[in-house]
């Protein structure tokens, strides 16, 4: 199954977005997804070196761009993934894969922005300003849509959101799977 | 032809001589546009002068964005009095269309009543590309006619009031509170620009503000809801959430569980990794194939795998063959023949983790394994 990889994602005009129940959770998807996220995996663990520490982040950068790979690059987080991933590779690949993996620390690893302190200094705030609070903790959980206005932030929130269910549905299911196939030979090696 | 510029322009005293409208009307308010002729009069409508130099008294201006005129010459031309209704009762809203009193003569008949019902189709709309009932007395049904043939002429006007309205640029067929005003607007936006035409054009309801901001103001609104409670069915457990900050809560809520999730795994399946490699054989010796329906899912899933793994450990495929029997679900069956067509292609030794690892997701996605699986005969297990 080819994968594409596009340096650049060519930015056309969105054509008619399409429900996001459709289109995340039809089995064929869920398919593709799996076989996609397959050979990221493979890849990242072949070509990663088995000295970098975090590659739980490895595997969860190849998952995310399996993901947005499936998304076929028609919304804003897809594509936001997509070019940061890109973006870092090139960067890998000027510094001589000296730059540290941590330097790449997403804005995702930090604590959840909590709506508790932004609403301590001023116990009585307005509804709206409520809202817009968490409206823009919102586009800052959704990668790529931190400037983007209201009714397209929900959009793509929304589309995020099923593509997530589905990449956790299958996650889960990998990892069963391989756990347990580790338990079973591992009882065995030990019965044996 | 005329008598030549006639200073005075009563409407009424329109014909369709083309040098009488020696003077093209300027427009300007909407309070305007009475019938006195003199306001209308007065200047210079660039666009159209040079387009008639170009074509001369021919209809089409497709030269010219602000001028697309070229069906309505004929309909207009036909009608004086038409011409002589519209104005009384269309404002002209935002106009600065400026005409120019012209020696062309017959284009100038033509192009003025066209650019005025263009105008006026453009004018209700302003802005916003809405009707506003109140605001626009068409009093006859020609000059509705009029005005609606301008709607989606008026559409690819210009591409600055296009930026203007880019802000309902969404047709979204949904929407129930988008009604074109006329069916001839319909039918006229088919024929002539249905794929530019991304106006909504909204109708304002009764006992609403008609102002246009407000119109606009409401129509977002109505965007935002529309897409909160499509979230609110997407976030499981939030069908009795009312308001729009708990709502957000949940979601949110709801968004960062997940990617807490992904991590999660991504961590667990970093460790599991690693372990696979050194147990391999064995796993591949002992290890049943198990399915329990998703069948087609895997099927698909078998077909897409397909990898440079060339052998099949033979011991293998008797096994499966022999835990057939146990595991007897009639879309294991179709599921294990292709999936030991496929076996019969697979797995190197060396490569065993990659093919192993497909032959799991082959067994087990699509369907989930449940959590009780130890206890149960077979499990889902790769084989390869």
């Amino acid at each position: 199954m080819p994968v594409e990889t596009p340096p650049r994602i060519p930015f056309r005009k969105r054509p008619a977005p399409k429900n996001p129940e459709s289109r995340w959770r039809t089995i064929s998807q869920e398919r593709i997804y799996g076989q996609r996220l397959l050979e990221a995996i493979k890849h990242a663990r072949n070509s990663s070196q088995p000295s970098r520490i975090s590659s739980s982040r490895t595997i969860k950068e190849a998952a995310d761009s399996a993901l947005a790979l499936t998304a076929k690059g028609q919304t804003r987080w897809s594509r936001a993934i997509l070019s940061r991933r890109w973006q870092k590779r090139k960067l890998w690949l000027k510094a001589g894969g000296k730059i540290r993996r941590c330097s790449g620390t997403r804005r995702l690893e930090k604590p959840a922005p909590s709506l508790s302190l932004s609403a301590a200094p001023q116990p009585r705030k307005k509804t709206a300003e409520k809202v817009g609070d968490r409206l823009r903790v919102l586009g800052r959980l959704v990668p790529g849509c931190r400037k983007l206005s209201t009714a397209s932030l929900l959009e793509e929130a929304a589309d995020y959101m099923a593509a997530l269910e589905m990449q956790v549905k299958a996650m889960r299911t990998l990892a069963d799977l391989l756990s347990a196939t580790t338990l079973d030979s591992t009882v065995e090696s030990r019965t044996t | 032809m005329g008598a030549g510029n006639n200073g005075e322009f009563g409407l009424e005293q329109r014909n369709l001589d083309c040098q009488s409208f020696g003077v093209s009307p300027q427009f300007e308010k909407v309070g305007e546009m009475t019938m006195n002729s003199d306001s209308f009069f007065v200047t210079s409508w660039d666009p159209i002068v040079s387009m008639v130099e170009d074509i001369g008294c021919k209809g089409s201006m497709g030269s010219h964005h602000q001028t697309d005129l070229a069906p309505y010459d004929v309909g207009m031309l036909g009608s004086p009095s038409h011409l002589v209704e519209y104005p009384s009762g269309a404002g002209f809203g935002k106009l600065t269309q400026r005409w120019e009193g012209s020696d062309h003569g017959m284009p100038n008949l033509e192009h003025r009543p066209i650019s005025d019902d263009r105008n006026v189709g453009s004018s209700p709309t302003g802005n916003k590309r809405k009707r506003m009932p109140e605001s626009h007395t068409i009093d006859s049904p020609s000059q509705l006619d009029s005005i609606q043939k301008d709607v989606p002429h008026a559409a690819t006007e210009s591409s600055k009031e296009r930026d203007e309205k880019k802000q309902k640029s969404e047709q979204n067929p949904s929407a129930s509170t988008r009604k074109l005003t006329s069916k001839q607007a319909r039918d006229h936006s088919k024929n002539g620009d249905s794929p530019n035409e991304d106006y909504i054009h909204v109708r304002a309801r009764r006992g609403q503000a008609t102002n246009s901001h407000s119109l606009a103001e409401r129509v977002r609104r109505e965007k935002i809801s529309e897409r909160m409670k499509f979230l609110q069915d997407l976030v499981p457990g939030c069908n009795k959430i009312t308001g729009k900050a708990v709502m957000l809560d949940e979601i949110i809520n709801y968004v960062q569980s997940l990617q807490r999730q992904v991590e999660f795994l991504s961590m667990k399946l970093a460790a599991v990794n690693p372990e696979l490699n050194f147990n391999i054989e064995r796993i591949l010796s002992k290890e049943i194939l198990y399915s329990q329906g998703g069948g087609s899912a895997v099927l698909g899933f078998c077909h897409g795998m397909n990898t440079s793994h060339p052998d099949l450990n033979a011991p293998i495929q008797g096994a499966i063959q022999s835990e057939m029997g146990i595991c007897s679900i009639e879309n294991s069956r179709n599921m294990l023949k292709a999936t030991n067509s496929q076996f019969s292609a697979m797995a190197q030794i060396p490569n065993v983790w990659d093919g192993e690892l497909q032959g799991i997701v082959q067994m087990g996605f699509g369907f989930n394994i449940p959590p009780d699986s130890h206890e149960l005969h077979g499990r889902m297990k790769a084989e390869l």
